[in-house]
């Protein structure tokens, strides 16, 4: 089940890159920036400055009485999208075929030739659907389209060898270095998560590790020095590790999805100073890191 | 302290020297003998005695030199010729419509001027206006001598020729001597040195063949100023670092001078090119409409790659001097070397909206289809916003827009407009009788039709001015002994804008779908809707917007609909010649009419009356969902060959998209993937904050406005307001990081 599919995405892997969002997600991370993407099920998204009440989605509800949207019993149907003039409401995670996903992203092949870049699969987590993910790798293999995993890499080993086997490069999110404050900020222990990176580290995989820098939860000196440390040991697979700020964007989607309960609402950004200490960190461990589309030497 | 760039800048900015700026009242005609004379030698008598009179006036710090500070040309039309001025009504632009002909200026006696004709700077460098001006002595002997009187047009325009290239001189003369005054009293050692420099550069150019980098600009900048004084507008400067680089490099080379020094130079020339914003008819600011163009890089007439040193300093000087001035023009092609790509990409993450993008692997091959000689159509530049023309060798004239909504509507209004209901169109079959989507194409290309062929009609009903003085630089005036007004350019084309494609190609997938294909609606009830302004149909108008295929999103359907009515304009245009022999030149570049909307009715594309059209060959404004690559894909989708006159796409960028080293090169792929598939002219904005506040207020003009920070993407406009102030208010870079 796919949520989305970006063309011109430019920051998920070198060059310019298609992104493919496959919906679920096994961590609940307290800071999800893709709310829509947790679920493995069609979700509608609610945009009520584009609603014009005119009451046809309720005409159409199968629900008793056609009710307002009410996400406890909403199973994803999607009559009430089709029949919304205006895009107020709009199905999200749709049953697409390999095929469906690859027209779309061999458009831009010429795009990818020109910058090195290609396709990349992302989530919710993609190893949630690891047939649908492999196959997919696999065809933009076929195309000679380059190739990109971005997992949490919570999953089982044998689960995300098989798909990095089709991935010529894994971008591997690490949050939290401890386990307890892994399970608190993201619902899931990180013990699988390190370990499958050691196990892909050795196999020389290409890597680029990705730290999201959230003030106040992942962004103490501690918490990057740990991973700092992990990566370090993980050898040259690592190309680099990446930087990447919180940002408040999500805000919005938590309100178009129905989630009342965000607890970062509001929360600022880290400053610029802020990363590059961060980043000096990081470096200290003998890692490049990349940040703001800069690579920082080591 | 400030560098000398630096209090140039500013007091370019402050303004103070507009106070030199002075009106006198003044005639030729008060002269008998003058008053006699032909029309183009008043004209050059006028021209003369401005440039006689004008204060001259040397500002501190500079090292180019040359304000204008006289304005009106001196009277040289006779009362009878005002009596019997323009007698074409219809050409004066008094309906807005067909009779866009004279654009942007007129003389007097309502003939037009020269407007975005670029200036033969080459032919000034090799020979200055001294050897022009024997050229011209040599032709006059030489038709005297075969029998041509005294009296005839051609011997009268090159005794024109003649007296507009003396005058030039003198009014360098003047300014060398201006020059040696402020020399003899200034106390400051380098000043001085540096006044006494500018003394001997004015002494010897324009008049003869510059001797260093210095003068070649001087050289350039009182040709530019006097080409303006002439009654010309908005004048562009052509491949500017094709002709002065040849002066830049015997300095080097002969060590006279450092590259440091040069690029001083160069910036010193860039500053003056904002003199006088004010003077033309866009509000000073980045977007100042001055048409002062210059194009850089492409391929030379043999066909090789033309970036060279002079490229690359022209793209910092524009950085360091960062005003509106000279607006760039980057010519790419697939030999363009990575090193000028990467620079001119760095540029435009700069935010000024420059350098644009002209793409040779498809402009060359237009022009030669249209009958450019290769060294030329290879040799092109760009006039005005976007307009390809050859420069020293064209007199190019724009011939305004045939906005294409109107024909949409006299299709369904019987030749009438929704709005005012004048009739403007021409008859129309009954709307019951358009049978299928073919015949309600036809109709709307004879509508085409009909707009082209009423343009066509009052551009060749046009009355021309002479300007012996841009003539006389010209490659083919002086040969011809002909006045540009009467064809002595080798290439007299004009260009036709079309304005709306992207709202046509949607509004008629929409009647194709609802009226023949699912029979929703009839084309009847469609003119309805359309005229009540899709009252009570909010449902109607919101499904179309948001499940109808549109322009722009790489939708094969769509993109070839809008690629038939490029074609259709192509063809209507392309049929007509011009008075003086050349072709009308299709142009799918708006100018600001996609603005200019009150009176439109709504489209059925889901427009409402009054809303804007879609800027150039760019989709609708908010209609592109799949971001950049699938718009260029589309772009790319259009018949651009056809359009020997340019196509150019706008696109935006919230910085965050194209930040660090790594920005950089996505953007450079972007473009270098826009020349491989064919598009012709991109204009890439990085966004200010300035916008974001704009898209702000008026959302619907930019939902297409990305805003990506990782792997979060979104529109900006479909963020809640606070954050959207949030991006506002955020330095772009804490955002990129």
């Amino acid at each position: 089940m796919v949520f989305d599919i970006k063309r011109f995405a430019v920051h998920d892997g070198p060059g310019i890159r298609t992104t493919v969002f496959l919906k679920g997600c096994p961590l609940r991370c307290i800071w999800c920036h893709n709310p829509e993407s947790m679920l493995h099920k069609p979700e509608i998204a609610f945009h009520p400055d584009k609603c014009i009440h005119c009451g046809r989605c309720l005409e159409v509800c199968p629900l008793d009485e056609g009710r307002k949207l009410d996400r406890e019993f909403c199973t994803g149907c999607g009559a009430c999208t089709e029949v919304c003039p205006s895009g107020a409401r709009v199905l999200c995670g749709r049953e697409l075929s390999v095929d469906e996903v690859m027209a779309e992203v061999v458009s831009d092949k010429p795009f990818y030739d020109n910058s090195g870049g290609g396709v990349t699969i992302s989530g919710g987590e993609p190893l949630a659907q690891p047939a649908f993910a492999c196959e997919i790798l696999r065809s933009c293999r076929n195309e000679s389209i380059h190739t990109v995993l971005d997992t949490t890499g919570c999953a089982e080993w044998d689960v995300l060898a098989e798909v990095a086997s089709q991935a010529d490069l894994v971008l591997y999110d690490l949050k939290c270095a401890d386990p307890r404050q892994h399970y608190d900020l993201a619902g899931v222990s990180n013990e699988m998560i390190l370990e499958n990176a050691r196990r892909l580290a050795e196999t020389g995989k290409p890597m680029i590790v990705r730290i999201p820098v959230i003030p106040g939860y992942t962004d103490s000196d501690e918490n990057i020095g740990n991973i700092g440390k992990f990566v370090s040991s993980l050898g040259d697979s690592v190309r680099y590790a990446e930087l990447l700020s919180y940002n408040r964007l999500a805000e919005t989607k938590y309100q178009q999805y129905g989630y009342s309960d965000y607890k970062l609402m509001g929360l600022d950004p880290p400053g610029r100073t802020e990363l590059l200490a961060l980043a000096e960190i990081l470096t200290s461990f003998g890692i490049w890191v990349c940040l703001g589309g800069d690579i920082i030497r080591k | 302290m400030m560098n000398r760039i630096e209090r140039l800048r500013e007091k370019m900015v402050d303004g103070a020297y507009k106070a030199h700026r002075v009106r006198m009242s003044l005639t030729v005609l008060d002269d008998a003998e003058v008053a006699a004379a032909p029309h183009v030698i008043r004209k050059a008598r006028a021209l003369e005695k401005l440039l006689a009179e004008m204060p001259v006036y040397v500002q501190q710090d500079e090292l180019i030199v040359g304000f204008r500070t006289l304005f009106d040309l001196p009277d040289y039309i006779t009362s009878e010729e005002m009596e019997h001025r323009n007698p074409h009504i219809e050409t004066a632009g008094r309906l807005h419509i067909f009779d866009y002909v004279y654009n942007l200026c007129q003389d007097g006696r309502g003939y037009g001027t020269a407007n975005g004709v670029v200036p033969g700077h080459h032919n000034v460098l090799a020979k200055g206006f001294n050897g022009i001006k024997v050229d011209a002595g040599r032709k006059i002997d030489q038709l005297l001598a075969e029998g041509a009187g005294d009296e005839s047009e051609q011997v009268q325009f090159l005794k024109a020729v003649e007296i507009v290239c003396d005058a030039v001189v003198m009014f360098a003369a003047r300014y060398a001597d201006e020059a040696e005054r402020l020399a003899a009293v200034e106390t400051d050692r380098q000043r001085k040195g540096e006044l006494e420099a500018i003394a001997k550069v004015c002494r010897n150019v324009p008049g003869n063949v510059p001797r260093s980098f210095h003068e070649a600009l001087q050289a350039v900048f009182f040709t530019h100023m006097v080409a303006w004084s002439e009654g010309g507008y908005l004048v562009p400067l052509g491949r500017f670092d094709q002709y002065v680089y040849p002066f830049y490099k015997a300095d080097i080379d002969s060590g006279a001078i450092t590259p440091d020094e040069a690029q001083e130079l160069l910036d010193c020339l860039f500053v003056k090119f904002n003199t006088d914003q004010d003077k033309t008819h866009g509000k000073p600011s980045y977007y100042a409409d001055t048409g002062c163009t210059m194009v850089l890089g492409g391929q030379t007439p043999a066909g090789d790659d033309a970036t060279n040193d002079v490229t690359y300093m022209v793209l910092k000087g524009v950085e360091t001097v960062r005003m509106a001035d000279p607006k760039l023009r980057a010519r790419f092609h697939t030999g363009s070397p990575d090193e000028y790509v990467r620079a001119a990409c760095e540029l435009i993450k700069q935010g000024m909206g420059t350098p644009s993008i002209e793409n040779d692997e498809t402009i060359i091959p237009a022009l030669e289809k249209l009958g450019y000689r290769t060294e030329d159509a290879r040799d092109y530049a760009i006039a005005g916003c976007w307009e390809i023309i050859t420069p020293g060798r064209s007199s190019e004239k724009q011939g305004g827009a045939v906005k294409m909504p109107y024909c949409l509507e006299w299709v369904f209004n019987d030749g009438a407009n929704f709005i005012s209901g004048q009739k403007w169109g021409a008859d129309t079959p009954e709307l019951a009788s358009l049978a299928t989507f073919d015949d309600f194409f036809e109709a709307f290309r004879k509508q085409i039709a009909y707009y082209v062929s009423r343009m066509v009609e009052n551009h060749n009903k046009a009355e021309w001015a002479p300007m012996p003085f841009i003539s006389a630089t010209l490659d083919d005036c002086i040969e011809q002994a002909k006045d540009i007004c009467d064809g002595g350019a080798r290439y007299n084309d004009i260009g036709f804008q079309l304005t709306g494609i992207a709202n046509m190609a949607d509004a008629l997938l929409v009647i194709k779908r609802l009226v023949y294909e699912d029979k929703k609606l009839t084309l009847q009830e469609m003119r309805d809707i359309l005229i009540s302004n899709y009252e009570g149909r909010e449902d109607l108008r919101q499904r179309i917007l948001t499940k109808f295929a549109k322009f722009g999103n790489d939708d094969d359907e769509v993109d070839l609909l809008a690629g038939e009515i490029g074609r259709c304009f192509a063809g209507e245009v392309s049929r007509h010649r011009t008075r003086l022999g050349g072709h009308f030149r299709p142009r799918i570049s708006t100018g600001g009419d996609h603005a200019f909307t009150k009176a439109f009715g709504a489209s059925p594309d889901g427009r409402k009356a009054g809303e804007r059209f879609a800027v150039s060959a760019s989709p609708a404004p908010g209609r592109d969902l799949k971001g950049p690559t699938a718009v260029i894909k589309s772009v790319a989708k259009l018949d651009l060959e056809t359009s020997n006159g340019g196509a150019n796409l706008d696109m935006m960028f919230h910085p965050a998209a194209l930040a660090g080293n790594e920005g950089t090169e996505k953007l450079m792929a972007l473009v270098r993937t826009f020349v491989q598939l064919g598009g012709m002219q991109l204009q890439v904005n990085v966004v200010s904050n300035e916008t974001l506040t704009e898209a702000r207020k008026h959302p619907e003009d930019y939902r297409h406005l990305v805003v990506r920070v990782y792997g979060f993407t979104t529109y900006f406009t479909q963020l809640l307001p606070e954050l959207q102030d949030h991006l506002i208010t955020r330095s772009e870079y804490e955002y990129s990081a």
